[in-house]
């Protein structure tokens, strides 16, 4: 029963201002019932906007939503999700204390004193779970789940409503590939059903492989609304240039595949690290006797499924968790038990993860955000007088050098777009060519141009000296950019993988256990 | 520009606002209310001598809002600043009385010096059990706010206790010690100087250098300090004994400027008053300043009003105003923070 003729959503007019910032400017698409809908566009474009107003987080400035041809205009994602709409956002909205169950229920629960309907939830819960293959212990925290069955759990909590409009901000952009393509089937398999989905994303490949049709945003506004094929199992009629072209415009720059590989500087390792045991810190692997040494002028990159152990690996190099083993040698000085404000002053630069937990202070200007981790260094004036200017024009000068979209220095690092604020979090990291650069996942959120300037600084970097350890879920990023992949499964590293063997299918098989590798 | 005109619209607004519901107790209390608030304004402003006394007044409350917006914007709410000033105040007395022989320029510094010391000391130790241990600084400040009163209590009940006097105080303070009178004829000493320049440097500090910075990377997210190199527990706890030495000063000021010795309960609660500067100075050190001269002068209006109107009004009327404003802004700060 897919592709009915109805229209499950449609806009008409949607504007949108944030400051100076016109976030959606006049945006009219019509979603047809049953079809997957991609919607992509540079950082910034305004497709998190969109998708936040037809869920209801705010109100649009003007122009109108309908929701099955009737018009509607949500208050708050409650009520959305009431009349069928809901949304997996970026950031998981999972109160990670709470069990998985209790996660269900929150929202979806009787009013007041009501005991909570957990048989009830619980039964619908094994039915549905069953469906999108879910395993999940259902007292267990909802904190200690991997990515995907975080981001299972998430879905669950979408049909428990029964939602028959499903909105996706950038899915896969924390799953393994054998997750993302179970994710892919799952989508698939709600459009069957007669669900609608609405998938943001920055992977054109996936919006090809998966999408039926697609609208394409800049700087606001629709530039492009067409079908990718005729039905569900033909060919794509639109090739990713064709796209790209679109979403960057005319003038733009468009990315190219490229292979950015170095040549190692040097004999001597800038980092070596031997035998690294870690206790589990924020997921549950923890890291268990991990060796490996990474090169002036190379970028070594750390392959596996979330949870393998990247988190402890990255604290214990960045000097924020104490190894319960092993040792770490930075150009042949020892550093294991050096606290994070020593490394810094002897060159080593983190690129977090999660920028929001971890990268900056949302509140804070971007000038005052540029200045963090570097602000002991000197290039702000001493101690006892911080220069504010200085601060700003080193701020400046990574808005200039990685074409930040920032109304000034001055304003609030919470005005700025997701993208843009990963700019600032990766610009002021390689400003100075780093020692020794770990970045974790360094351009999760960012569109391809972006992504593509922050490797070419990563490889900039790297020429002039640098050594980089880079982590990310994303097998592209890596096979792009690193010269070597040492890949973790279950807190070990199993192999390390360079040269010929440099391939996807090896990585992914790796990634989940199931290979011979060397090292484990 | 347009921002500082919006900071000082907020708490004017609520201000106004608290002394709106004011008004209404002071009707439901009987009293006509247009005769009382005038009198209240002309108790803080025009009556005799009363502009030094309103300054007065907001002396040990400008230096109990420094100390709490202190330890907010370094993520601590220090509810001990008024166990802090109680011991800080024993101490700078214990110096004033105890040590002879001192010129005034050596004994009023040392006294001075004593009571911030105690006051650091005092708040370093709940710093210092957050920082290693976790524990929640709003429990344990209200447990040395117990420890400090009845520490105090008993030192000069029993120990320090005047041996001329009936009443639990200690001996006043040497002359050495006092601190000089601003204004010839008036209370108001050069203890209201240095609330004032107390403020200015403190603003100095956190603005303008690497460990204000720091202390207010780690109020606004403790988890991006660190990984940005913050020595995280250090600054915790450095800045609750900072806003314990502040607290601290208020009490040796209180006491070398006012009252020239310790006596047993002589705080109306000044560090719990703090509570109330700092949030309508929206926690900025020179916020503080404006916050603490329109509590003071309203503290000290409320004086005269009480003894001007039939039936009187109770001078406690400002805890009802301090009330309102700790109520709405707190409301406010927690609303902006979930983001509704």
């Amino acid at each position: 029963m897919s592709h009915s003729d109805r229209i499950a959503v449609r806009t008409d007019g949607i504007c949108k201002r944030f400051g100076l910032v016109q976030a959606n400017r006049d945006i009219s698409i019509a979603v047809r019932e049953g079809t997957i809908h991609a919607v992509v566009g540079e950082n910034g474009a305004g497709k998190t906007t969109l998708m936040n107003i037809l869920y209801g987080v705010f109100p649009p400035d003007s122009g109108t939503v309908h929701l099955m041809e009737q018009p509607v205009r949500f208050r708050s994602p409650a009520e959305a999700l009431a009349a069928g709409l809901g949304m997996v956002s970026q950031h998981y909205a999972l109160i990670p204390r709470l069990s998985v169950l209790e996660n269900l229920i929150l929202g979806g629960a009787g009013a007041g004193l009501a005991p909570l309907p957990k048989a009830r939830v619980l039964e619908r819960a094994r039915e549905l779970a069953g469906v999108i293959g879910l395993q999940a212990d259902w007292n267990a925290p909802a904190g200690a789940l991997s990515v995907s069955q975080q981001q299972k759990v998430e879905i669950l909590k979408l049909l428990l409503r029964d939602a028959r409009v499903l909105i996706f901000d950038e899915p896969t952009a924390v799953l393994p590939p054998a997750d993302a393509e179970a994710f892919f089937a799952l989508l698939h398999r709600f459009a069957q059903e007669g669900r609608t989905v609405l998938l943001v994303t920055h992977k054109l490949q996936e919006v090809l492989a998966h999408a039926d049709e697609v609208t394409v945003l800049r700087a606001g506004q629709v530039v492009a609304s067409m079908p990718i094929r005729e039905h569900p199992d033909a060919e794509p009629q639109v090739d990713a240039r064709t796209l790209a072209r679109l979403i960057v415009g005319e003038e733009g720059v468009l990315p190219e595949d490229e292979l950015l590989l170095g040549t190692r500087l040097g004999d001597q390792p800038r980092l070596w690290v031997e035998g690294l045991t870690v206790a589990p810190v924020r997921s549950r692997a923890g890291l268990k006797g991990v060796s490996f040494e990474v090169h002036p002028g190379e970028v070594f990159g750390i392959a596996g499924v979330d949870g393998s152990g990247q988190a402890e690996l990255i604290d214990a190099l960045v000097g924020l968790v104490l190894p319960a083993g092993g040792r770490i040698w930075l150009d042949g000085e020892e550093m294991t038990h050096l606290p994070a404000h020593y490394r810094l002053r002897r060159g080593v630069r983190y690129i977090a993860e999660d920028r929001h937990l971890r990268g900056a202070i949302l509140e804070w200007s971007v000038a005052e955000n540029a200045a963090m981790g570097l602000h002991r260094q000197g290039g702000f004036g001493s101690v006892l007088s911080l220069s504010f200017v200085r601060m700003k024009e080193f701020a400046q000068r990574i808005i200039e050098r990685f074409a930040v979209r920032a109304p000034s220095a001055e304003a609030p690092f919470s005005a700025l777009s997701g993208g843009n604020q990963q700019k600032v979090v990766v610009g002021r990291a390689l400003m100075q060519i780093p020692a020794l650069l770990i970045a974790g996942q360094p351009t999760r959120g960012l569109d391809a141009s972006s992504t593509r300037a922050v490797h070419h600084a990563i490889r900039e970097a790297c020429e002039a000296g640098a050594a980089a350890l880079v982590v990310s879920f994303d097998l592209d990023e890596l096979l792009t950019l690193c010269d070597r992949v040492g890949v973790l499964f279950d807190g070990r590293m199993v192999d390390i993988v360079e040269g010929e063997r440099r391939r996807r299918e090896e990585i992914g098989a790796l990634m989940v256990g199931a290979a011979k590798g060397g090292g484990a | 520009m347009k921002g500082t005109w919006r900071a000082l619209m907020l708490p004017v607004g609520v201000l106004l606002l608290a002394m709106a519901v004011a008004a209404l107790v002071i009707v439901l209390a009987g009293s006509p209310p247009v005769p009382a608030l005038l009198a209240w304004w002309e108790g803080a402003l025009f009556a005799h001598g009363a502009l030094a006394e309103s300054l007065l007044n907001a002396t040990p409350l400008l230096f109990t809002g420094l100390a709490v917006a202190l330890g907010l914007l370094a993520g601590q709410f220090n509810i001990g600043v008024e166990g802090q000033l109680l011991v800080g105040a024993l101490a700078s007395a214990w110096v004033g009385f105890a040590v002879s022989g001192l010129p005034p320029f050596v004994h009023v510094p040392l006294a001075l010096l004593a009571g911030a010391l105690a006051g650091a000391f005092w708040g370093w130790i709940p710093g210092i059990l957050k920082a290693w241990r976790g524990a929640h600084e709003v429990i344990t400040t209200i447990m040395m706010n117990y420890i400090a009163i009845y520490l105090t209590q008993y030192l000069v009940t029993k120990v320090w206790k005047d041996p001329n006097s009936m009443s639990p105080q200690t001996p006043e303070a040497l002359p050495s010690a006092w601190l000089p009178v601003l204004v010839e004829g008036t209370r108001l000493s050069v203890g209201s100087l240095i609330a004032l320049g107390t403020a200015l440097l403190l603003w100095y500090v956190l603005k303008r250098t690497v460990w204000g910075y720091e202390l207010r990377a780690v109020g606004a997210n403790a988890e991006a300090a660190r990984a940005a190199g913050v020595r995280v527990s250090r600054v915790i706890w450095g800045s609750m004994a900072l806003s314990g030495a502040i607290a601290g000063l208020a009490g040796a000021v209180e006491v070398l400027g006012v009252h020239h010795r310790y006596y047993d309960q002589f705080s109306p609660g000044y560090g719990f008053d703090g509570i109330a500067v700092a949030l309508l100075g929206n926690n900025h050190p020179l916020g503080a300043v404006l916050a603490a001269v329109v509590l003071g002068a309203m503290k000290n209006g409320a004086v005269y009003m009480q003894s001007v109107t039939t039936p009187a009004v109770p001078r406690e009327i400002t805890t009802v105003v301090q009330a309102v404003i700790i109520f709405f802004l707190a409301a406010m700060r927690f609303r902006r923070r979930t983001g509704s």
